[in-house]
């Protein structure tokens, strides 16, 4: 299937492909705006909707959390939105990417579908959510956090980068 | 240099499946900030994590790495016979990899294109995969299931345990959540209830409120107050082993 969500456009594809290929990962290019709007998608939620809608969700609750809680909500609502979106997006592409369902077993293992390129590129763009907020936030939640960022954003970019 | 990917784009979706069980362990994590703890809403939520969990993450979870690991096998086996090709060039293994006939049931244009696409990055994998990703790969696997397992088995222990020793709820612990005025009918069925909870809470311990792998300082510092009411909860089991209640 090729991918739901369109190609980039031109300029940022050929902006980011050298930098891509000098990383071994020449499938970042087609999904580069991918990861970038997920990205963005998931530090809107956190920074806007979720301080605007909870306190009007949960008017007895939100505003009477201190701001550690507080700042874990926020992390729980954006962890709580990609989790859904995730796997309502996979189990999607499962059953309809008819080119993926009929890989052979080499093409399971080097082929390639537009749609999950997509999966790796949502992953990818809240793994750098994840890693921005465990930066900016590393004196209330310490260096254990930066270093399980890292580690997620590096095992979910396997299939891009490594 | 000779570039490499793509490498199993097919399981992406597949392993993000992991996932299926998270919203429910955040569902769990807000229930307890609204003061809904050990609500009938979180009890339901708590058996939908942990058959999700063991569904998702033990069953489909081993199942699929065994056939991402036969896949990569096979394919490893690939790349050592093209190179151990006596030709002076090494052999693409793209002829027995790509099937050159897809794409030929199609009747109209993007399912030619789809079906092309499978191979659009066969250059960059010519030359098989190497060894060391293979490895990375199947590491990297590997600790992630056993920390699945390892996770499961805490939920496990964390039942077992409440059945072999007493209950400690019907003694001072259940006082403190009627004040809280939120389930009465606890009373009557409170075992596999506070079990279901306890093992969602441990889960959230374990494997941090968020669902991914891991351990975090904050995951930490909960586990210590989690440990602090656990520490509670056996010496309140003790004191009531000890003294004889009435009618017990």
């Amino acid at each position: 299937m090729l991918d739901p969500f369109g190609p980039p456009p031109a300029w940022l594809r050929d902006f980011v492909e050298p930098y891509a290929l000098s990383l071994n990962s020449p499938t970042l290019p087609e999904h580069i705006h991918e990861v970038f709007f997920a990205f963005a998608f998931y530090q809107f939620i956190h920074s806007f909707l979720s301080p605007w809608l909870s306190p009007i969700l949960f008017p007895k609750h939100y505003p009477k959390l201190n701001a550690r809680t507080r700042l874990n909500w926020d992390i729980h609502v954006v962890s709580l939105v990609q989790s859904v979106l995730i796997n309502v997006a996979a189990l999607w592409i499962m059953f309809v990417d008819t080119e993926r369902g009929q890989m052979s077993t080499g093409e399971r293992v080097f082929g390639y579908t537009g749609a999950c390129g997509l999966i790796q590129a949502l992953a990818v763009g809240y793994f750098i959510y994840d890693l921005i907020v465990s930066i900016v936030h590393v004196n209330m939640f310490g260096i254990g956090l930066l270093f399980h960022a890292v580690s997620a954003l590096w095992v979910f970019s396997l299939g891009f980068v490594s | 240099m000779i570039l490499q990917r793509p490498f199993v784009n097919y399981y992406a979706p597949v392993f993000i499946l992991y996932e299926l069980s998270s919203p429910f362990l955040n569902i769990h994590w807000f229930l307890d900030k609204i003061e809904m703890t050990g609500s009938r809403t979180q009890w339901y939520n708590g058996m939908l994590l942990l058959s999700v969990f063991f569904c998702c993450r033990l069953v489909w979870g081993t199942w699929q790495s065994i056939m991402v690991y036969l896949d990569m096998w096979s394919a490893l086996q690939q790349t050592w016979s093209a190179a151990s090709s006596p030709l002076q060039t090494p052999v693409s293994v793209n002829a027995n990899v790509f099937r050159p006939d897809s794409g030929n049931m199609c009747i109209d244009e993007s399912c030619a294109r789809a079906n092309a696409e499978i191979a659009r990055f066969k250059d960059f994998t010519a030359t098989g995969v190497p060894t060391w990703l293979v490895v990375t790969y199947v590491t990297s696997n590997l600790i992630l299931n056993f920390l699945n397992y390892f996770w499961f088995s805490k939920m496990v222990e964390t039942v077992l345990k409440r059945f072999r020793t007493p209950d400690s709820s019907t003694g001072p612990g259940q006082k403190e959540k009627d004040q809280d005025g939120i389930v009465k009918e606890k009373l009557q069925e409170n075992i596999p209830q506070d079990v279901i909870l306890e093992a969602a809470a441990k889960l959230e311990e374990q494997e941090g409120g968020r669902g991914e792998l891991g351990l975090t300082p904050e995951q930490i510092s909960s586990a210590i107050d989690a440990g602090l009411g656990e520490e509670l909860r056996r010496r309140r089991a003790e004191l009531v082993a000890k003294v004889p209640l009435p009618g017990s």
